[in-house]
């Protein structure tokens, strides 16, 4: 097959990303050097979003002509859609770059490989953006989460993060063995694997058989999974504990931000919504999640344990504006992605470097941030910022986000999952108030001192400083990015 | 008709199997000798008593040996596919061979340079020493 050139061009940024552990390996193979190698990998990776970012934004500036969305083979497809979360991918996983460099640092041992493998990560992730078939879909969710196995076990002297690792090595398997089970059944049924195909022939029979809808069900236990939804959620908070704070990071948001870009293509592309019951199902998932992993993670002591819970409750949010549809469904999707993402990221940068450089443990508890305002300023505030963020108070990006979930839900009269909603925020509030309430205790045990500002010259700390500054952005002045998404929304059919 | 004498055989089958199994069974209780002592009555080699533990440890390369040549192996398939087809294939088909090969050597030099392909003792803790004095 003979690709054209508007072909290769639109090919370019997963091209480019799949060069990306290449290079590193190249780097590690000629010198071992911490700072060299990674600057290498990442400014690859930096390339590609270029390239992305260009193809997304270039039309809205008038600089460059439309894009035109590019279905190359039957396995991918690239379209405004796939570019928004190819972007949004990469930054995150650049993000995660800056983080591992500071928190790598005082790991004994080879510290280079974790970016060869969070570089293979970002290419599954990438792939999954674009896939437009069983095959792709498959294959992008495997080159995402076999690296991820390796990252959580990274530090393999500590047991906790060997235990992450084998449970979420047992967990994926049982997941891919969900996905692929389930994808066999609506193949066995319908005889075809690419999404359009399919959603033709869920309306040539008028709504697919029996054996399809187990197979859909199977996909989305698979699936979810990987999102942690209740009640896949078993794992979340033993894998987010036990890996190393920045792969936590990734864990929770460009891993999640993949599985449900592809999950969403999947639900439109394919024509799900033509399945009887299979929304009644979503709906039980949602509110459990959101009833779930709010209540339990007002119990957590452990920072990432928390976050692990509030992620499962926020997914369940997610799930909200997928069930409702309509036309707004997609915007809302990707502007509460894009605001769970930014502040998720800030959350863990900022445990990343209260935990940097690596040492025996992560400062996760929450009592190691107690009083935290008195010794770090700037980084309590970012951290004040996120949690504001993610109990969705407004002037912060959590609040565009839920907005845009509660208004999607209010569009399709959806009354009881909005019930829902509105009672795990209110859950919510209380659990990330709380960590704000301990960040500005006096401790009357600890002396009263600025720490030294280095981190904040470092790139991580620069990084941090920046996501915080973007949420305040995109809590004030959210229409440009709206623009954005707009540009990258799913056509309806 | 078919179905009831198909059952029949199946059930003569069955039949069969277990009677052959306790025909052997049975006729080696009856007819064959008994011989005791001390070990004889373990499962295990019945008589032969074993030697040493059977948690042995065994050095981890043989494995990273059999991971380089599965690897390697599958990857060396996929160019076999290519050699029967390569007129067919042309030059983009070359283009690619030549992307996918050199990939892999890229991955077979990375594992030369961190020293996975050095197996035996003396020349591994050659290149961990050297590996320290380098991060010192």
């Amino acid at each position: 097959m003979n690709f054209t050139e508007a072909q290769w061009l639109a090919l370019l940024p997963l091209l480019i990303t799949g060069a990306s552990p290449i290079v590193v390996m190249a780097a590690i193979s000629v010198k071992r050097h911490h700072w060299w190698n990674a600057t290498l990998g990442v400014s690859v990776l930096n390339i590609a979003l270029l390239v992305c970012a260009a193809f997304l934004l270039g039309p809205m500036v008038g600089l460059l002509p439309p894009f035109v969305p590019q279905q190359i083979t039957p396995l991918l497809l690239v379209d405004g859609y796939a570019l928004f979360y190819m972007s949004l991918i990469l930054a995150t996983t650049l993000a995660t770059g800056t983080l591992l460099h500071a928190y790598m640092e005082g790991y004994q041992g080879n510290k280079e490989e974790i970016y060869l493998l969070l570089t293979i990560s970002a290419l599954g992730g990438v792939v999954m953006a674009c896939a437009s078939h069983m095959a792709s879909f498959f294959i992008g969710l495997e080159l995402m989460s076999v690296p991820l196995y390796a990252m959580v076990a990274y530090p393999h002297k500590s047991r906790i993060s060997l235990e992450g690792g084998i449970k979420y090595l047992v967990l994926s398997a049982v997941a891919s063995a969900f996905l692929l089970f389930g994808m066999a059944l609506i193949y066995s049924q319908s005889g075809v694997l690419s999404f359009a195909q399919l959603a033709a022939w869920a309306s040539a029979t008028g709504g697919g058989t029996v054996i399809a809808l187990t197979g859909v069900a199977m996909i989305f236990a698979g699936v979810g999974f990987k999102l942690s939804v209740v009640p896949f959620h078993l794992w979340t908070p033993d894998v987010y504990e036990g890996a190393p704070a920045p792969v936590t990071g990734f864990l929770a948001t460009a891993s999640k931000t993949a599985v449900f870009a592809v999950l969403l293509r999947f639900f439109v592309d394919g024509g799900l919504y033509r399945y009887v019951g299979l929304t009644d199902v979503l709906t039980i998932i949602a509110i459990a999640s959101i009833i779930v992993g709010n209540v339990l993670a007002l119990f957590q002591g452990n920072i990432k344990r928390m976050l692990a819970y509030s992620s499962i409750a926020h997914f369940g949010y997610l799930l909200v504006a997928l069930i409702a549809g309509g036309p707004l469904a997609i915007e809302a999707v990707g502007v509460y992605l894009l605001t769970y993402v930014v502040t998720t990221l800030s959350a863990f940068g900022v445990v990343t470097l209260m935990s940097s450089p690596f040492g025996e443990r992560d400062a996760a508890q929450i009592y190691d941030y107690r009083g935290l305002f008195w010794r770090r300023p700037f980084l309590t505030s970012i951290l004040t910022v996120a949690m504001l963020s993610l109990a969705g108070i407004p002037l912060t990006a959590g609040f565009i986000g839920k907005f845009y979930i509660i208004a999607t839900g209010v569009n399709q009269h959806q009354w009881l999952l909005l019930a829902a909603v509105v009672a795990g925020s209110a859950i919510g509030l209380y659990y990330y108030l709380r960590v704000m309430i301990t960040l500005y205790l006096l401790d009357p045990q600890r002396r009263r001192f600025s720490a030294p500002l280095h981190w904040a010259q470092q790139a991580g700390g620069v990084m941090v400083l920046g996501l915080m500054l973007l949420m305040l952005l995109l809590g004030i002045y959210p229409e440009p990015f709206i623009q954005v998404i707009k540009a990258g929304a799913l056509s309806i059919h | 008709m078919g179905d009831t004498l198909n059952l029949f055989s199946l059930a003569f089958y069955v039949i069969c199997v277990f009677g052959i199994c306790g025909l052997m069974i049975g006729m080696s209780w009856l007819l064959g000798g008994r011989a005791r002592g001390r070990a004889k009555e373990e499962p295990f080699e019945s008589g032969v008593v074993g030697v040493g533990s059977a948690r042995m440890r065994m050095s981890a390369k043989f494995y990273l040996v059999a991971m380089f040549f599965v690897i390697f192996d599958a990857e060396a398939l996929f160019l076999y596919a290519w050699a029967v087809s390569v007129k067919e294939a042309g030059w983009a088909g070359f283009a690619e061979a030549v992307i996918f090969i050199t990939i892999l050597l890229a991955g077979l030099v990375y594992l030369w340079r961190i020293g996975a392909l050095e197996w035996a003792p003396d020349s591994r803790k050659r290149l961990k020493q050297q590996q320290q004095s380098e991060t010192k």
